[in-house]
């Protein structure tokens, strides 16, 4: 057991290189030396630069020197110094930027993932064991329905739909007394009542597609043989269910968790572009499009970070459920 | 096609009046008039048509039928398992565990009520084919036993284990106090079959349904099953219903014996009377199969020869077979090892060898057939497929000796010298299945070969391949069809056509029967005989089966663990075995007669 | 089946269609349909697949007929139309298909756009009418459409028009070519890397499988749309369209090809290890005959299941995209282009019309899950 998690671990450090080079490649994609045109951009707008300060950023950043040794200064300071670099458009380290948003993103990737799997493991059981019955197609076809509407569409359905019926802005996470406010019983129940529109929407195409999967693997399992073994045995037909077929068949499910990561983060990008929650998907999108490129690489790093980490977990737990991963029989 | 629902009955309670004719006292479990269909959107497809048995107690009865007959829906049927789309449509199943103890209608219970889930596992138990599958493979054997206990005892898993501790040493498992925490795949086969016996039996029930247990398993663990079960019958004085297609393991263990086909039992009654004066035709092809039956050509010739004169075969017979003619194939040291690698790009590697052929030697004269046979894992398979050159032997020789052609040396031949050799050995597969290729034509199946001979034009090809199924006694116009059209049997014909139409010299034949039920066997195997005779092939037959071994094969080589442990004529490994290893695995195989049951003590071998 | 009812129908000679019947019935009997036949009979038998299908040809058909079936052409605006409601067609015998003409003007309290429709006129509407030129199919100049105004200076918005005044019906017509085609061209590219790499990958394994499966996890552990919107952010904004269309197709099918590899990877490990495979080789054929005549037919069906899986996923993906900005750039049209304006929650609540590009998605991505689950179903010989 330590063993896989050591060898699993021992995985993640050349993911972790390669997601921290392609991080740093979209920082550099946009033509021409990003200072230079951060500098052109700002003169524009009538303000002028300290030459020494300007000196002082080409210096750190490594400008002009080769795509390497720009890297490596850039990865030093994120390992030494915990330094991400400086957003030009906010003025302020990228790090207080992403540690600002962070929680708030995390708040709604893990109430999303625990949304998702409630509803779509029931669901998806459901549809299995009831096979055919009138539930079975129901949930289908909204699954099939869910599946095709890409969640920009579903929140401004719901956004329209809140816009329409109670004739305000149901965006944000918080109501305008407690948005800044500190942490406080009342805020947790606001965060809550307002989370509820973004996890719905974010959760839809992934929850219908887990529902998919679970009833598929559990059609699959529900006639093996080791199935009516245990009804030999003299067993409940739930019991039966939730001990055998149940368990094995999500193992898949588990060992793919860590690939619905990504989609989450997909999601909270456009949803909470549209929905204007205070996340970093909003922060990205905007970074991106004022070419505000060490902000960006540097959220682009931490997600991937972030989903690395979730697979890492997720291959670990499939080990500690299924012994035939722990002793490599799978 | 009409493809209105058939509907399900709805669920009839039958009547209720065998209670004014009640099953004997010693009748365990009567079953009257039964019958099970599976409802497809088609049709309704009987499994079990009116079939009349009983089972007494502290007997053993066997259901033998092939596949289809309907005897696993039987014995399913007896605890109200049937899968969906199927169920139970009409008869009484009639069930007392205990002499005067009060009768029960199985047939008239509800497959998930509460009465049948307390006979379930209690009373009747059930053990199957498949061990790995049947039993979970990610909970330890030792929970999966203890849940009988805690479902019919109310017991806390903790309370129960040093009972199934003592279960699974009476099952014979060494060392209980370790295996009770693995898994299902960390045991072997036999050790699975065991626990799996093991959670039968802990709830002590009163009768034991054993679907085919023995089937997955080698012939010398299958014997020790089978040993297993009758003793724990002895000692439990349980009942035991046995299902099997196997007339052999009939012999070995059943007292009474009911035979059944296309869902119904064409006979019953005692396993001696069964045996010796079998009265429908259909039992006597199946214990044709077992005893006797299609015997090789020179082996013919040889009885035939004997009976003419036999003072002259004392002299004549080794100069047939050893000095008149040289061997056409002839194997020196062949190695062949596989390199497995475990682990991946950054955790230790371990590079295991593994050597499944370990210097072997072999001669197969011309015209014989040669048996090869082993359990599982012992290197047959990759032998033949070395020959074949499916394989690049590590080391060694095969030699290939054809008359009038050259004698070369198959495991030197790079794969663009092989080419011509590829028309001269051929294969037949086991798998009827799998080794003809759904998306194509039989005629497309069957020529493939003929295409890397030069100068054969489509016409040609068409026309020998027409040829060809004629002679496998298929019809011209199976060209066109596709295989899912065909039976079992006749998919193992059209593999033959395909080995025979480059017209070969040598066939491997890996398991080429085992696949097929007995009655379609035998019309295998004759069909090879004749073809054997009419092509003048030589046969390289590769088989776990001792009883089709011989019957067929003129020389016989034993495997065990990549080593050829004795090899010589058929008559004289079968009759005399030198090695203990042969000694123990024929010992393994069941009697041919019920009568012979117990007459050849069982031996063991351990290297 | 024969009509019980009607005993005539036992008399009357069959007519050539019931003989193809019989005569295609027939072969399914007696075992010489092949496997696609087999697959095409199950996939017919399955409506929703069947209904997927039809709906994807018309999709389809409208896309490559846009210039003839949308009654203006993309570029033509009116400035006096803007947010245009969508207009109801009247239709009386004397009169025939007319619409009302509309007044617009600003309420002074809400300072929101109001459409008046004017009884009294009729504007006559027409088949075939006479319109902006266009280019059928791109090189056959015309200027008929499909239904249209009889006078080509008025204009008709059947679904409303945009904030430039354009018909929004046509720009959705339009903006299908691009984002139809987009999500085909996406997958053709995804699908040459996948069958390669995922080739490779099944056909020789070792070392060299486990560095691709490596790979593959990688790409697949990074959020995808980030990493789009990094790289489509890179895209010059002076590229012009046909550039950008290219750009994005590449990014789009670049980190989409993973999924695609490990379904041909997956397939080719399992008829690697067939008995069939092993028989043609001992029949003396060559690698390539293995491949391509053996190996191949097995699993096309697959993996045009999974293509027809993965357009969705592509129009999907572009969609978000142009939404947010980052992929294709007006004056380009496409779906996600045209969504880009409902971006803003009051736009949408004033001109919920603007959400109608989305229906489109939905039918289009409907449509292709329907047709794929179908071939999935209907690809497995043996399956349930």
């Amino acid at each position: 057991m330590i063993r896989f998690i050591g060898a699993r671990i021992l995985y993640v450090i050349p993911t972790l290189f390669a997601i921290s080079l392609i991080s740093y490649f979209i920082i550099q994609l946009p033509p021409g030396d990003f200072l230079t045109s951060q500098i052109a951009s700002l003169e524009q707008q009538g303000q002028t630069l300290d030459p020494a300060y300007v000196d002082a950023l080409r210096q750190r950043y490594g400008i002009g020197e080769p795509f390497w040794v720009q890297y490596g200064k850039w990865m030093g300071g994120i390992l030494f110094e915990g330094d991400l670099g400086q957003s030009f458009e906010y003025g302020r380290p990228v790090t207080a930027l992403i540690a600002e948003r962070l929680p708030l993103t995390l708040i709604l990737g893990v109430t999303t993932l625990i949304f998702t799997w409630v509803i779509a493991l029931t669901a998806g059981v459901y549809s299995a064991v009831k096979q055919r019955s009138f539930a079975d197609y129901a949930i289908s076809t909204v699954g099939f329905i869910a599946l095709a509407i890409p969640n920009f569409l579903a929140a401004l359905l719901l956004a329209y739909a809140g816009f329409t019926l109670f004739g305000a802005s149901i965006g944000g996470l918080f109501s305008p007394e407690y948005a800044n406010a500190p942490w406080s019983w009342g805020k947790v129940i606001d965060l809550m009542n307002h989370l509820w529109i973004p996890v719905l929407v974010i959760g839809l195409a992934g929850t219908a597609g887990i529902i998919r999967v679970t009833r598929a693997n559990l059609l699959d399992e529900l006639p093996k043989p080791y199935v009516v073994t245990a009804r030999a045995k003299g067993l409940p037909e739930g019991k039966i269910i939730r001990k055998y077929p149940l368990r094995i068949a999500l193992n898949p499910f588990i060992s793919t968790a860590g690939w619905h990561l990504p989609s989450l983060f997909d999601g909270e990008v456009i949803v909470a572009q549209v929905l204007a929650l205070g996340t970093t998907g909003p922060l990205l999108l905007g970074a991106l499009k004022s070419q505000d490129m060490y902000l960006a690489g540097g959220i682009i790093l931490i997600i991937a970070v972030l989903t690395v980490i979730g697979t890492l977990m997720s291959d670990i737990l499939l080990a500690v459920v299924d012994p035939r991963v722990r002793f490599g029989k799978a | 096609m009409d493809a209105r629902q058939v509907p399900a009955p709805s669920w009839r309670r039958p009547s209720t009046d065998w209670r004014s004719d009640p099953p004997r006292g010693d009748v365990i479990v009567d079953v009257r008039n039964l019958h099970a269909s599976f409802y497809t959107p088609d049709a309704e497809v009987k499994a079990v048509d009116d079939i009349s048995f009983q089972a007494v107690r502290g007997r053993t009865l066997c259901i033998v039928g092939e596949s289809g007959s309907g005897k696993s829906a039987t014995a399913r049927s007896l605890m109200q398992l049937i899968d969906y789309p199927g169920q139970i449509s009409e008869g009484n199943i009639l069930f007392s565990p205990g002499a005067g103890s009060a009768v029960q209608d199985i047939a008239a219970m509800e497959p998930t009520c509460e009465e049948i889930r307390a006979i379930r596992g209690r009373q009747i138990s059930m053990i199957f084919q498949e061990p790995m599958s049947s039993l979970s493979p990610v909970h330890t054997i030792g929970n999966q036993i203890s849940e009988v206990l805690e479902i019919h005892q109310g017991l806390k898993p903790r309370q129960t284990r040093e009972r199934v501790i003592e279960e699974l040493r009476r099952v014979g498992i060494p060392l209980p106090e370790e295996r009770i925490d693995s898994y299902t795949f960390q045991l072997s086969g036999g050790m699975r079959q065991r626990a799996m016996i093991a959670m039968a039996l802990i709830a002590r029930p009163s009768l034991l349904i054993a679907d085919e247990p023995t089937t997955a398993l080698d012939v010398t663990t299958q014997a020790q099953i089978l040993d297993l079960l009758a003793e724990l019958k002895e000692q439990l004085g349980m009942s035991l219903i046995f299902i099997t297609h196997d007339m052999g393991v009939v012999a070995e263990i059943a007292d009474d014996v009911a035979v059944m086909r296309h869902g119904k039992i064409v006979e019953q009654g005692p396993v001696d009377q069964i045996f010796h004066d079998p009265q429908h035709d259909y039992t006597k092809q199946l214990l044709g199969s077992v005893q006797g039956g299609a015997t090789s050509r020179n082996r013919r010739a040889k009885i035939e020869r004997a009976a003419a004169s036999p003072v002259v075969r004392e002299r004549a017979d080794p100069a047939i077979t050893e000095v008149t003619e040289r061997p056409l194939l002839s194997i020196r040291d062949l190695r062949m090892e596989f390199h497995t690698v475990a682990g991946g790009l950054f955790a230790r590697r371990s590079k295991k060898k593994l050597e499944a052929v370990k210097g072997v030697s072999l001669d197969i004269a011309p015209g014989t057939t040669f048996g090869l046979v082993g359990e599982s894992g012992c290197g047959k398979t990759t032998l033949g497929r070395c020959i074949l050159r499916a394989y690049k032997p590590t080391s060694g020789q095969i030699f290939f000796d054809e008359a009038g052609r050259e004698q070369v040396d198959l495991a030197a031949l790079s794969e663009r010298e092989l080419k011509p050799y590829r028309a001269r050995v051929r294969m037949v597969f086991q798998d009827p299945y799998g080794s003809l290729n759904p998306r194509m034509t039989v005629r497309q199946v069957v020529e493939e070969p003929l295409r890397m001979l030069d100068g054969v034009d489509s016409e040609e090809r068409g026309e020998r391949t027409a040829v060809m199924l004629e002679r496998v006694g298929l019809k011209r116009s199976a060209m066109n069809r596709y295989p899912h059209a065909f039976s079992g049997g006749e998919r193992q014909r059209i593999g033959m056509a395909r080995a025979l139409i480059t017209d070969p010299s040598l066939v491997v034949a890996d398991e080429a029967v085992s696949a097929l039920d007995v009655s379609v066997r035998a019309q295998v195997l004759d069909l090879m005989a004749e073809l054997q005779d009419q092509l003048s092939l030589t046969y390289l037959f590769i088989s776990h089966d001792l009883s089709v071994v011989e019957r067929i094969c003129d020389d016989v080589a034993v495997m065990y663990f990549g080593d050829v442990v004795e090899q010589g004529a058929a008559e004289d490994v079968f009759e005399r075995p030198q090695h203990p290893y042969t000694q123990a695995l024929l010992s393994a195989t069941p009697v041919t007669d019920p009568s012979a049951r117990g007459t050849k003590g069982r031996l063991t071998y351990q290297p | 089946m024969v009509d019980q009812m009607n005993p005539a129908a036992l008399e009357a000679p069959p007519t050539p269609r019931q003989m193809r019947k019989a005569r295609a019935q027939l072969k399914f009997l007696d075992g010489t349909a092949s496997q696609s036949q087999l697959i095409r009979r199950r996939y017919k038998s399955n409506p929703m697949a069947m209904f997927g299908l039809y709906l994807l040809c018309l999709i389809y058909f409208t896309a490559i007929f846009a210039g003839f079936l949308a009654p203006h052409s993309a570029s033509s605006t009116s400035a006096d139309h803007a947010y245009q409601p969508p207009q109801a067609v009247h239709f009386t015998l004397e009169d025939g298909f007319f619409i009302h003409p509309t007044e617009s003007s600003t309420d002074i309290e809400t300072l929101q756009r109001v459409f008046v429709e004017d009884p009294d006129v009729k504007i006559p509407l027409t088949f075939f009418a006479t319109g902006d030129e266009y280019q059928l199919l791109g090189f056959i100049p015309a200027d008929v459409h499909f239904f249209g105004t009889v006078d080509p200076d008025q204009r008709l918005y059947l679904l409303g028009a945009d904030r430039a005044g354009a018909d929004l019906l046509s720009l959705i017509l339009y903006g299908g070519q691009i984002s139809l085609s987009l999500g085909l061209i996406g997958v053709a590219v995804s699908l040459v890397l996948g069958i390669v790499i995922g080739g490779i990958s099944g056909y020789f394994g070792g070392l060299t499988d486990t560095i691709i499966q490596r790979v593959i996890e990688f790409i697949m552990s990074i959020p995808t749309l980030p990493l789009w919107l990094g790289l489509a952010a890179a895209i010059p904004p002076r590229w012009g369209i046909t550039e950008t269309y290219f750009a994005i197709t590449m990014i789009l099918s670049l980190l989409g090809w993973t999924g695609m590899a490990r379904v041909i990877r997956g397939r080719v490990l399992q008829s690697r290890g067939e008995d069939y495979i092993l028989a043609a080789k001992l029949d003396g054929a060559s690698h390539g005959r293995i491949i391509l005549r053996h190996m191949m037919p097995s699993f096309v069906s697959h993996i045009i299941a999974s293509m027809s899986l993965a357009v969705p996923a592509m129009i999907l993906a572009e969609t978000s995209l142009s939404f947010l900005g980052l992929g294709l750039r007006a004056p380009a049209i496409s779906w996600g282009v045209l969504l880009q304006d409902s971006q803003n929650l009051q736009v949408v609540a004033n001109a919920p019309w603007l959400l109608m590009p989305a229906l489109a998605v939905v039918l289009t991505v409907i449509a292709f899950n329907f047709v794929g689950d179908g071939l999935r179903d209907a690809a497995d010989p043996y399956g349930k």
